[in-house]
């Protein structure tokens, strides 16, 4: 009988009537005006892109206002430094090679045009414009590994085992082949090499000086903490940075990323997004919610994700979640039960010691229509990520969908902001677990 | 361009082709703004939510993940946009004292089965909970969990609701000895 009621019930759906003409006239005008819209932002996107290129080509000197475009490693999946701040990074595409050899430089100055190959390095692995004008002060390291498949080198005393952080004190004053690489004006040179992981590591210093201060050593040094070989990255063996509040239910989680955004369309974005709680009777269906995400991977089989969406970079909501609690906008949402209250993509982010203000100077406030919003701001490829909640409870961030480190713990209120490495403030979102939540945009972002 | 499949439509569309657009808004509005009327049972909301959805939809098209399917993910826009539609204008509560056989139209094609035609009439006059999650369920396809998330409720409500739900539509359509 229930099975004989079930396939009607299915096929009643049938019954279901069609949408009027008119209707249907208007939605498809309101579709094709999304996709126009979407069209003449790439438009403008691409040809502030090629003004851009026609003023560089045109030798305009704008130094340090387009350097700090070049800066980001492209995603160390592997091998590469995440710079310090003050720091710029290139490394080679894609992660170790088999047999093939991966570059990754660091620098204290911006990397001159001729080594930044559309954001990668050089192939020759040595940042030779850089050097010739690198001034005292400057710092360069490049590093290159071989894949364990096929070494260079045989494991052995040339390349000793070491752990990491690599020590630059234990690298030797060296000019490869007896060449020095600016011979009017010596650089400091120094190798070390070691074996990391099953990886022939070989890494050069550059200082701007035959004789480096202990001040550049330890920047020096700095940098190197930073380089990352292999498939152990530094997100979990940093230190939480769990602050005890003056309760002893309250717990603060105050991070702080170094993350990758992605290349979409054309452009490096991140969609800053926040949204309103939504309440039934006592409990919460949806949470307030704000979060920052970029590139694409935003849809599901659904529209309901088992976990937050791949593309998120960091999200925090607040409110008591119940088993059914979801968190998101309508296009994502996820089941805070399983994706968490606040969490951060390890994958595309990375603990970073730079400060990032929680502020609204020089934003603007948008209006949650809808009770959510979403803008796309353009971004370099590395953005700083920071966000700071208030949780009631003991927590911590611990590994979630292998992506993300997330925690489950009610949230009492959360702020994050995103900013790029050079300082400008991106957005500013916060939620409280009344439900309330505000976005704070640069005005360049644009309405997603 | 109508023979391609959603993926390279979606990737055209988001280079800006009005044509790809065009052939996947044909292939998958009516879709749209049936899941909405079904969860509305009101041709005005449902215009509403399926206008806002499909504009949604089609504006965070650089969003979508091109290697899952289309449908779905509209059709769950659809159906959050109709059912905060249905909040907002607190039909909610009020549907369980007005809702009435006309709240409900059915095609031409429709109306020579009358089997379908009773059990649409059935489903309508359920209370608005009741006929909520027989709609998610049974014309949207959605699982008793993912109802649960789309109503904030707990999966043992959802599952008794239905249960309540199938029990009441039994009783109504053996009187009218359609089962």
């Amino acid at each position: 009988m229930s099975s004989e009621l079930e396939r009607l019930l299915r096929d009643a759906r049938k019954a279901l009537p069609e949408p009027d003409a008119d209707t249907t006239r208007r939605a498809r005008i309101r579709a094709l005006a999304a996709i126009r819209r979407r069209k003449r932002r790439m438009g403008a996107a691409a040809l502030i892109g090629t003004a851009l290129v026609v003023v560089l080509a045109l030798g305009a000197s704008l130094g340090s206002v387009t350097a700090p475009n070049v800066t980001a490693a492209q995603g160390p999946s592997g091998f590469g430094f995440v710079p310090e701040p003050g720091w710029f990074a290139l490394q080679s595409g894609g992660p170790i090679g088999r047999g093939l050899p991966a570059v990754a430089i660091a620098a204290n100055v911006p990397f001159a045009r001729d080594d930044d190959v559309r954001g990668l390095a050089e192939t020759s692995g040595l940042p030779y414009s850089t050097l010739l004008g690198l001034p005292p002060e400057g710092v360069v390291i490049v590093a290159s590994v071989v894949s364990p498949v096929r070494p260079a080198v045989p494991f052995g005393e040339s390349y000793p085992e070491r752990e990491l952080p690599l020590r630059v004190r234990d690298a030797v004053p060296y000019i490869q082949y007896g060449t020095q690489v600016r011979p009017e004006q010596p650089l400091g040179q120094y190798q070390l090499r070691a074996l990391v992981r099953g990886y022939n590591v070989d890494l050069t210093f550059y200082f701007g000086t035959p004789s480096p201060s202990s001040a550049q050593f330890a920047e020096a040094q700095d940098q190197l903490d930073r380089l990352l070989v292999g498939s152990k990255p530094l997100t979990e063996e940093t230190p939480a940075t769990v602050i005890s509040g003056g309760s002893p239910t309250l717990t603060v989680i105050d991070r702080t990323y170094s993350c990758t955004t992605v290349l979409i369309g054309g452009l490096y974005q991140v969609r800053s997004q926040a949204q309103l709680g939504q309440r039934v009777g006592s409990g919460w269906v949806n949470l307030a919610y704000a979060a920052a995400g970029t590139g694409s991977q935003a849809g599901s089989r659904t529209g309901l994700l088992d976990f937050a969406p791949a593309s998120s970079l960091a999200w925090v909501t607040a409110g008591a979640p119940s088993e059914t609690t979801t968190a998101g906008d309508e296009f994502q949402r996820f089941p805070v039960s399983a994706g968490g209250t606040l969490g951060v993509n390890r994958s595309l982010c990375k603990p970073s010691s730079a400060r990032v203000a929680l502020t609204t100077v020089r934003l603007l406030r948008r209006t949650l229509e809808s009770g959510s919003e979403t803008f796309d701001c353009d971004a370099p490829r590395r953005v700083l990520v920071r966000f700071r909640a208030t949780v009631r409870a003991s927590a911590s961030l611990r590994e979630r969908a292998r992506i993300f480190l997330a925690t489950s713990a009610p949230v009492r209120d959360a702020k994050l902001a995103v900013r790029t490495p050079t300082g400008k403030l991106l957005s500013y979102a916060d939620v409280t677990e009344s439900g309330e939540a505000r976005l704070f945009t640069a005005r360049t972002c644009v309405s997603d | 361009m109508r023979r391609r499949p959603d993926t390279e439509l979606i990737v055209l569309a988001r280079k800006g082709s009005a044509e790809a657009a065009e052939v996947l808004f044909d292939r998958y509005w009516a879709h749209a703004w049936r899941s909405a009327y079904a969860v509305t049972a009101d041709r005005a909301l449902a215009d509403d939510a399926a206008q806002e959805a499909i504009h949604k939809a089609f504006g965070a098209l650089h969003r979508f993940d091109e290697t899952r399917p289309f449908g779905p993910w509209l059709k769950r826009i659809a159906v959050n946009r109709a059912i905060d539609h249905l909040r907002r204008a607190s039909r909610l509560t009020r549907l369980d004292e007005t809702a009435t056989l006309h709240a409900w139209s059915v095609s031409q094609a429709a109306e020579d089965d009358l089997r379908q035609w009773a059990v649409t009439d059935a489903v309508a006059a359920l209370g608005s909970a009741r006929r909520m999650v027989i709609v998610l369920h049974y014309w949207l396809d959605l699982s008793v969990e993912e109802i649960a998330g789309v109503l904030g409720l707990p999966v043992g409500t959802v599952a008794s609701r239905l249960s309540r739900a199938l029990a009441e539509l039994r009783m109504a359509l053996e009187d009218q000895r359609v089962v």
